[in-house]
């Protein structure tokens, strides 16, 4: 048999079959024990991956057959045992007993991907909480398990939000929540756990009894992301708290004069060297997404609406609004959508009562023009707001008074 | 398939050998004539999978010396065809081979070695060897299917990988044997006692690919 000594050398990522020692000459004799428990673990974990695949995991048959294997060994004790061990030790260890863990990861991305069950709930709440015990260093990494796991959380969330809910297991999210949102890939799904709980009255009260808003409010400035679980958690309560207030119109200000600065940027910047098309298309978007994010879901607030006319200390935001946008509808290439989006915000901030907005508004002189010149625009999104803004100012004798209630609703009904 | 028509030569002189020559004579002339033509099955495979410059091209003459093969030398063919095939990248894989009948042969060994395990407890060392190499080879696949998820659409190649994978896995027999051996596997994980927890000494740890378990 010495075909078997003749390995091929195979590529890095392969485990090559040089890892395991052939016994070439033993064909007939009984092969260890515990190598083959190993080679079955392997080949049982690669054929889970397989079955993993979206063809077949959907699959009735493989949903009869094979899913309640694997969500039995999940809710296994050796699940829990080897979860904890695995959080508690450093992953080089090696009483890590590496092939059952790796079989238990397949098996969780298997769950994360199939019909999901919440009886796994009871375990995973069982795992985090010793997770929370473990004293960490604040430059840690978080273990690949609890990535895993919030994962699973946030498939699950989809099914079922109530049963997250009651099992409580957002409360063990919080206390590492910086450590949480540093981790790579993780704050997309932690986002987007926030915001599948939110959208019940039920699991935003829960989000905000834990007392969500606080950490997300640090954890903001970092991390862009959590701006839009911040816009659905906060409600009139959180501004009787001053310095939370005053934090949030900061970081307000601070996010939207970035945007501001990057649009101007990247419209001013005509060499074609140091933008590409592709990057400053990503600036609009992301202008447009912030815009949108800021009027539907903080600018709600009149308090958010008058501290940010109000707080002109350090930046003066509508003069800033007022400026991009006179800077940026000179570009030709820009996004109507951007044009749109912008002229909406401006509109809101004129609803205001304070006299500052309608000074700024006046003071711009081109601003009056330009809004002027859109009343021809064909598009309507574009062409309303310049005409209610205008007539809020008194500034536009062209629209009868009488059309003005007309053009509100106009408004609402697109804005909606 | 002149290769072939070599070994039936070789089984054509064996049993010619049976009819001329009589005693002792005719035992060692069999003998040797067998082990001739046995040799040169698994050295005309070993040469297909490994010294060719892809074994993709001979997979039709693999399988007809597959089947050719006397069944003591089947698991040992088995490994080699396993190993070959599973050497090779994943750009060098494509659908052909995927969906050649000796990739739904090898599944189907792979049912008759899990079984065979849960029903002995045990494998003897071709098994094992055997089970090894298509291991490779599953892993080898699930690499090559995330490998096609991450390109972009190509809804005519993702239709024909559809269509195969669910030919060669969607079984009731072979999920429910694979169920069989995960619960037997979880079972005596759990019979051992927890504080004597034994490193995996195959994985070398740097070689784990954490990523790619992350990923399926």
């Amino acid at each position: 048999m010495e075909v078997f000594c003749c390995c091929i050398k195979n590529e890095e990522d392969h485990v090559s079959p040089d890892d395991i020692q052939l016994q070439t000459q033993t064909s007939d004799i009984q092969a260890e024990q515990d190598d083959v428990l190993d080679v079955l673990y392997r080949c049982v974990n690669s054929l889970v991956i397989l079955y993993s695949h979206r063809t077949l995991i959907t699959n009735s048959i493989v949903e009869e057959n094979l899913t309640p294997s694997i969500l039995n060994c999940l809710n296994n004790r050796l699940f829990v045992q080897l979860s904890i061990e695995f959080l508690r030790q450093n992953i080089t260890s090696d009483k890590i007993n590496i092939r059952s863990i790796f079989f238990l990861f397949t098996c969780l991305d298997y769950s994360t991907l199939s019909t999901i069950s919440i009886s796994l709930l009871p375990s995973i709440n069982h795992i985090f909480h010793i997770w929370c015990d473990i004293p960490k260093k604040s430059d840690e990494e978080i273990s690949l398990l609890i990535v895993c796991l919030i994962r699973f959380l946030n498939q699950l969330a989809l099914e079922d939000k109530d049963a997250i809910i009651r099992e409580n297991i957002c409360t063990y999210l919080l206390p590492h929540f910086d450590l949480l949102c540093q981790t790579s890939n993780l704050i997309d799904d932690l986002t987007s756990l926030i915001i599948t709980l939110c959208s019940t009255r039920n699991g935003k009260q829960y989000l905000r009894q834990l007392g969500f808003v606080q950490f997300i409010l640090y954890e903001v400035k970092r991390h862009v992301q959590l701006w839009h679980p911040l816009g659905l958690l906060i409600t009139q309560h959180d501004f009787y708290e001053t310095s939370f207030l005053k934090r949030l119109i900061h970081l307000l200000i601070l996010r939207t004069t970035n945007i501001f600065q990057s649009l101007t940027t990247a419209s001013n910047d005509t060499s074609f060297d140091s933008i590409s098309p592709s990057s400053r298309n990503q600036v609009t978007i992301t202008a447009i997404e912030w815009f949108v994010l800021l009027r539907t879901h903080f600018l709600s607030f009149s308090t958010i609406v008058d501290e940010l006319i109000n707080s002109t200390k350090k930046v003066h935001l509508i003069n800033m609004l007022i400026e991009t946008i006179l800077s940026i509808e000179q570009d030709e290439d820009i996004q109507p959508k951007l044009i749109e989006v912008m002229i909406e915000l401006l509109w809101t901030f004129t609803f205001s009562s304070s006299t500052n907005v309608h000074d700024s508004l006046q003071k711009h002189t081109d601003l009056c023009r330009w809004l002027k010149s859109n009343l021809n625009a064909s598009l309507p999104n574009i062409r309303l707001p310049s005409q209610t803004i205008l007539s809020m100012l008194d500034l536009n004798t062209k629209i009868p008074s009488k059309h003005f209630p007309f053009v509100f609703f106009i408004l609402i009904n697109s804005n909606f | 398939m002149c290769r072939l028509g070599v070994f039936f030569l070789l089984l054509f002189l064996s049993s010619l050998c049976v009819h001329t020559h009589k005693g002792e004579y005719k035992e060692k002339y069999l003998s040797i004539l067998l082990f001739t033509s046995i040799t040169y099955i698994m050295n005309e495979i070993r040469q297909l999978c490994t010294t060719s410059s892809s074994p993709a091209k001979h997979l039709d003459e693999i399988l007809a010396l597959f089947h050719a093969c006397p069944p003591q030398h089947l698991l040992a063919s088995l490994s080699l065809i396993g190993q070959s095939i599973s050497c090779m990248s994943i750009e060098q894989l494509d659908l052909n081979i995927i969906n050649h009948p000796i990739f739904l042969l090898i599944r189907q060994w792979s049912e008759r070695l899990l079984q065979l395990w849960l029903n002995n407890g045990t494998l003897n060392g071709d098994e094992y060897r055997a089970i090894f190499y298509i291991h490779q080879l599953f892993k080898l696949l699930s690499e090559w299917l995330i490998e096609q998820d991450n390109r972009i659409l190509n809804t005519t190649n993702d239709k024909s990988i559809d269509e195969i994978m669910k030919n060669l896995f969607l079984d009731e027999n072979f999920l429910q044997t694979l169920s069989r051996v995960i619960d037997q596997l979880i079972h005596n994980e759990n019979d051992q006692p927890f504080t004597e927890l034994v490193s995996f000494k195959i994985y070398e740890i740097q070689k784990i690919d954490w990523k790619f378990f992350v990923v399926a």
